[in-house]
């Protein structure tokens, strides 16, 4: 009985390891490929939460429209994006500037 | 030594197993709806700039960047998990918008390709009206509320 445990815990133990490296190796290729995706992604939720805590009147919408503001700075002085990117970035980022410096 | 290697050996068995789960959950349960929501906000993103472009600014810029909103679409069909109706219905607007713009360029040909791909699009997804005529009226209209909103 203790030696068939034993024997459980140690497949558990391997597929725990295994699962762990499995999602590592998925996540960095995906994260390689797709920088701008999930650099959007990131933009588009700080973005929805900005705009709910401004509707709350909460001193933290200021502060998620700056992390925002600095995903598309990293984007447009990231030399893989598109240049017609990084002027809609360019473009984007000046008017949500306004919203912080009117 | 033989206890060593039967331990290895299940463990091994172990993460075989728990390789492709792990990749399978992280895929599903993490990548693809990332991936999604990011794609989907990517096209937007650019689609928005290049009715900007073409209403105020630079049509080459518009054509660039409805050009970029187009290859995004196509990237996203069959693939993302948002991709469905209102997406189909955006790149065909897409293909309208550059199609005026190809047009005003002077590209005849290029204008009546985007043109009829916008019209296969629409007429795909049921409108009941799909002719060129149809799609310029709407254009304009749709370019007269974006300013006039953008005038507001």
């Amino acid at each position: 009985m203790k030696k068939l445990l034993l024997r459980s815990i140690l497949v558990i133990v391997g597929i725990l390891i295994g699962g762990a490296v499995g999602g590592y190796v998925i996540f960095h290729r995906y994260a390689r490929d797709y920088a701008l995706v999930r650099a959007f992604a990131m933009a588009g939720i700080f973005s929805a939460v900005s705009k709910n805590e401004y509707e709350k009147n909460t001193s933290d919408a200021k502060r998620e429209l700056i992390v925002q503001l600095k995903i598309w700075t990293d984007g447009i002085d990231s030399s893989a994006t598109d240049p017609i990117m990084k002027n809609a970035l360019r473009m984007n980022r000046g008017l949500h500037l306004r919203k912080i410096h009117p | 030594m033989k206890r060593i290697a039967h331990v290895c050996g299940l463990l091994f068995l172990g993460v075989v197993v728990g390789l492709p789960l792990g990749i399978y959950i992280v895929q599903n349960e993490f990548i693809n709806k990332e991936k999604a929501i990011g794609m989907v906000i990517e096209e937007g993103f650019v689609d928005d700039y290049a009715k900007k472009e073409f209403v105020h600014a630079d049509p080459q810029n518009a054509r660039a960047a409805l050009t970029y909103a187009v290859g995004a679409h196509k990237a996203m069909q069959g693939r993302s998990p948002l991709s469905g109706w209102r997406e189909k219905v955006d790149l065909a607007w897409c293909y309208a918008d550059l199609s005026l713009v190809e047009e005003s360029a002077g590209n005849e040909n290029l204008a009546k390709d985007h043109m009829s791909q916008a019209q296969q699009i629409l007429s795909g997804l049921g409108m009941k009206d799909p002719s060129e005529f149809h799609i310029r009226e709407l254009l304009r209209r749709s370019t007269a509320s974006t300013k006039s909103s953008e005038e507001q």
